[in-house]
């Protein structure tokens, strides 16, 4: 039992640093999908490993801290208000989904994409007073397919990595 | 296939709604292509005119953003924002897009909007 949570919260770390070093690369790189500023969200890997490896409240927790310290070391307050608002609406429908079941990761991911852009849309709503309707209308369509595109494709990478991870955290198994 | 039924509704219903939303969104083909209407917070600043080159600087509380009009465009070339989306997003027509930078509040959006634009930015955002 103590073993297990040793293993987990190790795992844990893995995946954080993992998570904040994609998107330490993703700000570098500045991988743009379709319009300025929507990114492929690579960091969500972590976030999908944790949930398909640990569980949920574990997978909130990394979700929440990778938003938080990547924010601090190489963004901006207003950039973790935008994140930490995509990243929990797009983390309560990827959860609510697993919960469900059924689901396969790259239509969870893709899925979470869709609701992170539109978390980022409200918050944009709430702190500017920029937006008007038909900007609004112009963009919905936009970052519905963007979303979903890069949640697709972050969630078919997460389907690759999938086995090799099993394979490594089963192989700690067997050896303790 | 029965294993994967959820995983294809759910993704019909998002590219249902996708498909909606494009549907309805304006087109903005009624604009008029050479002009737009530049907003700092929600407050028009400036109509420009696209058909007479121009470079000229927005600043606002939030920093400034540099505006170049040429050959019927227009682009923010220049910007001292955390982003810089609104450099990336490149020259647009009246009729074709618009430019948003959010840190500084500005958006460069097509004329057409004016008779309604206004009410919809308190409706939305308060």
């Amino acid at each position: 039992m103590h073993s297990r949570i040793r293993k987990n919260i190790a795992l844990m770390g893995l995946l954080l640093a993992i998570a904040l070093i994609l998107s330490y690369v993703e700000s570098l790189v500045g991988l743009d999908l379709l319009v300025p500023g929507v990114k492929l969200g690579l960091s969500n890997l972590s976030v999908l490993m944790t949930i398909v490896f640990i569980g949920i409240p574990e997978a909130f927790v990394i979700c929440v801290l990778k938003v938080v310290l990547a924010g601090s070391m190489f963004g901006n307050m207003s950039m973790m208000i935008y994140g930490l608002c995509g990243s929990l609406l797009s983390f309560g429908v990827m959860a609510i989904l697993v919960r469900i079941g059924g689901y396969h990761l790259p239509v969870i991911s893709a899925t979470g994409g869709v609701f992170h852009n539109m978390g980022q849309m409200l918050v944009a709503l709430f702190v500017t007073k920029a937006l008007n309707t038909e900007f609004i209308l112009f963009y919905i369509p936009v970052l519905i397919i963007s979303g979903f595109i890069a949640g697709l494709i972050t969630g078919i990478i997460a389907n690759l990595i999938t086995p090799a991870l099993k394979k490594a955290v089963n192989k700690g198994d067997s050896t303790s | 296939m029965a294993k994967y039924k959820k995983d294809i509704i759910l993704t019909a219903l998002i590219l249902l709604s996708f498909l909606a939303f494009w549907l309805i969104r304006s087109n903005g083909s009624k604009a008029d292509p050479k002009s737009v209407n530049i907003y700092v917070d929600g407050v028009l600043l400036r109509a420009v005119d696209l058909s007479v080159d121009d470079e000229f600087r927005i600043e606002s509380k939030h920093g400034y953003n540099d505006i170049t009009v040429k050959d019927g465009k227009i682009a923010v070339t220049g910007s001292d924002c955390d982003g810089k989306d609104c450099v990336k997003t490149g020259y647009i027509s009246g009729n074709n897009g618009y430019i948003a930078c959010l840190p500084h509040g500005l958006l460069i959006s097509p004329k057409g909007d004016d008779s309604d634009s206004k009410g919809g930015v308190d409706a939305f955002a308060y």
